[in-house]
């Protein structure tokens, strides 16, 4: 399975370079291809801040930025199965029944890394009520994440994306928080600096009064 | 409406075909910054949203001015 999709990726990637398309870029989302880049261009949206890996990425986004920012809201969110950056398994199934947090992050990318004390608070507070948060890092680069997730006092899991994965959650702007409920659908995306008053409400309602 | 639309789409210049080839046939302000158009349309699609539209056309110059090819697209691999 992990072949097929090793090959169908480098077929996709062939078939862009072919067709002249752009930077292969994960950050873009599935429509890129995979393949992490760092953080090289930001916009704003309706009071928002994405960040994006190349300044195509970003033109494109400001095409039509609501097509860009799709919503899978309602649908069973996909399974995962990554490792932490010490070789722990970590699968989405770990969380069956709970309320889950996915932020999927990268040291490159400032307000992701601003959000982490945040999210821990989230995790701490809510941990007791059946709730958890998932850093999915796009980063390879260890030690910047150990330093990162260290300093924000981070105890929640920190898993290291596949393009896969990124790919099968339309990862296309950084940040990205997706809340998954008890019954492993997607309740509600957040992109770029998510509304904090607004992901606590979905939060509370997932986990229900 | 639907044939409207898909009329409109096709008489719309995509943003890369409104950058100016020398000088711009019109123009807009926006946050005391003109922007240049080849064409009529591409001014009235800035003004309807010029925050995202400046952006937009920030990021073509960026790429214009780092020599790379801006032109629109041809064809696209996204799934629809």
């Amino acid at each position: 399975m992990k072949r097929l999709a090793v090959v169908l990726l480098l077929i996709f990637v062939a078939v862009a370079a072919f067709a002249g398309e752009q930077a292969v870029c994960a950050v873009c989302g599935p429509r890129e291809g995979a393949g992490f880049e760092p953080v090289k261009a930001h916009a704003t949206h309706k009071g928002k801040a994405y960040a994006f890996c190349s300044v195509k990425c970003k033109v494109e986004f400001l095409k039509n930025p609501d097509e860009f920012l799709v919503t899978d809201e309602g649908k069973p969110a996909p399974a995962f199965a990554l490792k932490t950056f010490d070789g722990k398994p970590v699968s989405l199934d770990d969380f069956r029944g709970k309320v889950v947090l996915l932020d999927f992050w990268g040291t490159f990318c400032i307000p992701c890394v601003k959000a982490l004390p945040e999210l821990q608070a989230l995790h701490t507070k809510y941990a007791s009520r059946g709730f958890a948060v998932v850093g999915v890092t796009v980063d390879d680069r260890a030690p910047m994440v150990q330093k990162a997730t260290s300093r924000a006092k981070v105890t929640y899991p920190i898993v290291q994306a596949t393009p896969a994965v990124w790919s099968a959650y339309k990862v296309n702007a950084l940040p990205s928080l997706v809340l998954v409920g008890r019954d492993g659908r997607i309740v509600r995306r957040y992109g770029g600096e998510a509304d904090r008053a607004a992901m606590l409400a979905s939060i509370e309602q997932a986990l229900g009064r | 409406m639907m044939l409207a639309a898909l009329v409109l789409a096709s008489v719309l210049h995509a943003p890369e075909e409104c950058l100016p080839k020398g000088k711009a046939a019109v123009t807009a302000e926006y946050q005391g910054k003109t922007y240049g158009f080849r064409y009529d349309d591409c001014r009235e699609e800035f003004l309807k949203d010029p925050e995202r539209m400046s952006q937009l056309y920030d990021a073509l110059l960026e790429l214009q001015a780092e020599g790379q090819v801006v032109e629109a697209p041809r064809a696209s691999l996204v799934p629809s």
